[in-house]
């Protein structure tokens, strides 16, 4: 076996290695994840939606996710908007200062595809010709209910549905509950 | 004062959504992705009532002509179209299940056109380009390898004026809303429409339309 066949590593290896890293990282992030999120140019329509992820009703604390004021205390980014040129630099900085290992979501049609903004001089047109991304996050703007199968699916809590256009039955999740634990929902009957 | 607080607190009770441990029932009206029924579908026919309303350029229609193994994927097509076709075969069995795929040993396309004359808004490895803006604005399936029909959810913003615009309402809308992908890939639907019916194309419930 000449050298070059022993050091560089074959095509089975890097996706086997790739597949243990990201499995990895899951395990790390399964149960606390803090969230930093950027605005690349957006039109805050994915911003308000982000919001409502801190309102009672979404309430993503119960999830273990938490939303970070500064990327070095961050494990995820969250990036809106289509990456305008104004915001390149501090969205490249702001990857720069998070700790390995660390995720990259994107929100919105803009982050996925350039969106309404598309590709110009003033903006990049997707966020994946900026940075490694994970996780894309569709929508115009995306429900927080999509907000959050976007992030569980970045830390390995959520099945991925989408699959070349065509929704695809969920594997880990079981079937809607007939009956909700009691205990859980309001203490006077209210149905959610 | 604090003891009515509570009161309410109790009354009202718990707020918050179970979502990921059960599926949340959408409003009625919720405009999740659109879907297409590639059965009843005309683009092959020269419809393209979709593409010509489609504010993101998510919808568009490309010509296949006719089995070519020969042909190389056209300059209007950008890089990575290349498996698209390739995924389009795979996932023919799934939304309209008599899709009529026409399989063809090479998947590249032999000439890309993008049914649309407006300009692209924005150029993306997912979107095809066209590069002259005096493209035709429907595309037929007279070449025989029929018209290939690309979604990009990436790009669509779920606004349904596609699926106001379909007149054989093979386009509709669902509440579906757990898009979020691993591979930017993942989010482009791709099918291959044949005519029906008067080129003895594949029969499927698009005559009965």
């Amino acid at each position: 076996m000449d050298r070059p066949t022993l050091a560089m590593p074959t095509d089975g290896d890097i996706e086997r290695v790739s597949e243990q890293l990201r499995e990895a990282i899951q395990r790390l992030f399964k149960r606390s994840l803090h969230v930093r999120h950027v605005d690349a140019g957006s039109c805050n329509a994915c911003e308000s939606e982000i919001k409502q992820l801190t309102s009672p009703y979404y309430d993503l604390h119960r999830l273990g996710i938490f939303f970070s004021t500064s990327p070095r205390h961050a494990d995820l980014l969250l990036v809106t908007g289509p990456v305008t040129r104004a915001m390149e630099a501090p969205l490249l900085r702001t990857y720069e200062a998070m700790p390995d290992p660390r995720l990259v979501v994107g929100v919105g049609a803009c982050a996925c595809d350039g969106g309404i903004f598309g590709q110009s001089c003033l903006t990049r047109g997707a966020l994946s010709r900026v940075l490694p991304v994970d996780v894309l996050i569709p929508g115009c703007p995306p429900t927080p209910f999509a907000l959050i199968h976007g992030l569980l699916l970045a830390i390995g809590r959520a099945d991925q549905k989408l699959r070349h256009g065509q929704m695809q039955a969920s594997g880990d999740r079981p079937a809607a509950r007939a009956t909700p634990t009691p205990a859980l929902h309001g203490i006077t009957g209210v149905e959610q | 004062m604090q003891f009515a607080w509570l009161i309410r607190g109790l009354r009202t009770g718990i707020m918050t959504t179970r979502y990921p441990r059960e599926p949340e029932t959408l409003p009625t009206g919720f405009r999740g992705r659109p879907a297409l029924d590639a059965g009843r579908c005309r683009a092959a026919d020269g419809c393209a009532a979709c593409v010509q309303v489609c504010l993101p350029r998510a919808i568009t229609l490309e010509q296949r002509v006719g089995g070519g193994a020969t042909g190389r994927v056209g300059e209007g097509a950008t890089e990575g179209s290349g498996d698209v076709p390739a995924r389009g075969q795979k996932s023919n069995s799934g939304i309209g299940g008599e899709t009529p795929a026409i399989p063809t040993a090479d998947p590249a396309v032999n000439e890309s056109v993008a049914a649309s004359p407006r300009r692209p808004l924005a150029h993306s490895p997912t979107r095809p380009v066209d590069p002259s803006p005096t493209r035709p604005l429907a595309v037929s399936g007279e070449g025989g390898g029929g018209v290939r029909f690309n979604l990009n959810y990436g790009a669509c913003i779920m606004c349904g004026l596609c699926v106001a615009a379909c007149p054989s309402t093979a386009m509709s809308m669902t509440t579906e809303y757990e898009l979020a992908v691993r591979r930017p890939d993942d989010l482009i639907f791709t099918t291959t429409l044949t005519r029906g019916g008067a080129d003895g194309g594949p029969t499927d419930s698009r005559d009965a339309n």
